[in-house]
């Protein structure tokens, strides 16, 4: 009888949290299927280890499917900010189009930022995650999160000015 | 591409594939699937470890009460070093329950000799029940002597120089003749009575 009232607030918990841990997931892994499968695996640990004295479910959780999806991550994505390409330098006919090719630009910066900075700016893009939460994630300080994101920012920011200011 | 505000656009918009990633269809379904078949191995699993236990418990039991009750219980006695002094020329009497395995045969300075049974009695004993077998002063215990030895015993007190006489036996056994006299007939005896 309790294993079954646990596996009823177990449900509760992942019907409210489990696309949150997706995301989680899937700002690490960039892939749908993989970020799922660690979802699962996130809550069969859940399961197994009880989660009756957790204080903070959403970070708790974020901070399983953070490190289960770093584990996941085999091989470090060794790009290097310099071999990004830049966007084609013809002229394009919309605006929207330019724009578009900018954001992309941008994925790909993010995707080859180190991890020290880029794990920082992709949990702070979710809503669901305060300053402090993320920093609990990252198992660091909620300063060293706000100064990683300012410095991916400053990073950011500079190369697409460069990227600008080649095209011109 | 210096305006932060546009910048903050390009990454607000670049952020977005993080902020807006969504599951397939179902996700929630398939994990609450796993975990009620994880839930049932784990059920399989302490069921099988509950049996295995309780059948484990049982046979302890079992046998710890097989012990307990058993009839017959194996004694082994210790090492024990017996002399019997006997009379010269006497064998010396073979016990029922000692095994000799080592038997040395000395002199004693009062001429009888000293049988020592060096015996490691392994007999196994067999006792009833779980009392404890008393202590014996002496072991084996003595049997009631036979009418022959209490008469050796009354002519060793009352003549014990009797005993200690050499044996005649070398001596020749002297009979007086035997005297047989004739049977005489006597007159109008036994012929022509009828």
């Amino acid at each position: 009888m309790a294993e079954a009232g646990e596996l009823a607030t177990l449900e509760s918990v992942v019907r409210e949290h489990a696309r949150f841990v997706f995301k989680v997931a899937y700002g690490v892994l960039r892939n749908s299927h993989d970020a799922e499968d660690v979802v699962q695996e996130v809550y069969l640990r859940v399961h197994r280890s009880g989660f009756r004295d957790v204080k903070d479910m959403r970070a708790w959780l974020a901070r399983i499917a953070f490190r289960l999806a770093i584990d996941r991550l085999r091989a470090p994505q060794g790009v290097d900010l310099a071999d990004i390409e830049p966007p084609s330098r013809e002229p394009d006919a919309e605006h929207l189009a330019m724009h578009r090719q900018q954001v992309n630009f941008v994925q790909k910066l993010i995707a080859a930022l180190p991890a020290e900075l880029r794990y920082p700016l992709v949990l702070s893009a979710m809503d669901e995650l305060s300053s402090r939460q993320i920093a609990e994630v990252l198992d660091t300080t909620e300063s060293a999160v706000r100064g990683r994101i300012f410095r991916a920012r400053q990073l950011l920011q500079e190369r697409l000015s460069a990227r600008t200011e080649a095209k011109r | 591409m210096t305006d932060n505000n546009e910048f903050d656009q390009v990454l607000d918009d670049a952020l977005a594939e993080y902020r807006v990633a969504e599951p397939l269809a179902g996700m929630e379904e398939r994990v609450l699937q796993r975990l009620s078949l994880q839930a049932a191995h784990r059920r399989t699993l302490w069921g099988s470890w509950s049996a295995v236990a309780t059948a484990a418990v049982v046979l302890a039991v079992a046998a710890w009460i097989g012990l307990a009750r058993r009839p017959q219980q194996e004694v082994t006695a210790p090492s024990t070093v017996r002399k019997q002094a006997i009379a010269p020329g006497r064998p010396a009497p073979a016990s029922d329950t000692d095994t000799a395995s080592q038997q040395l045969t000395t002199k004693q300075p009062s001429g009888a000799r000293t049988v020592l049974h060096s015996t490691r009695v392994s007999a196994k004993v067999q006792l009833t029940g779980n009392e404890p077998v008393p202590m014996r002063e002496r072991f084996p215990s003595p049997a009631p002597l036979q009418p022959e030895e209490r008469m050796l015993l009354a002519l060793a007190t009352t003549h014990p120089e009797a005993l200690l006489k050499e044996p005649e036996s070398d001596k020749e056994i002297a009979f007086a003749p035997i005297n047989i006299t004739p049977l005489v007939k006597e007159a109008g005896g036994y012929e022509g009575e009828n």
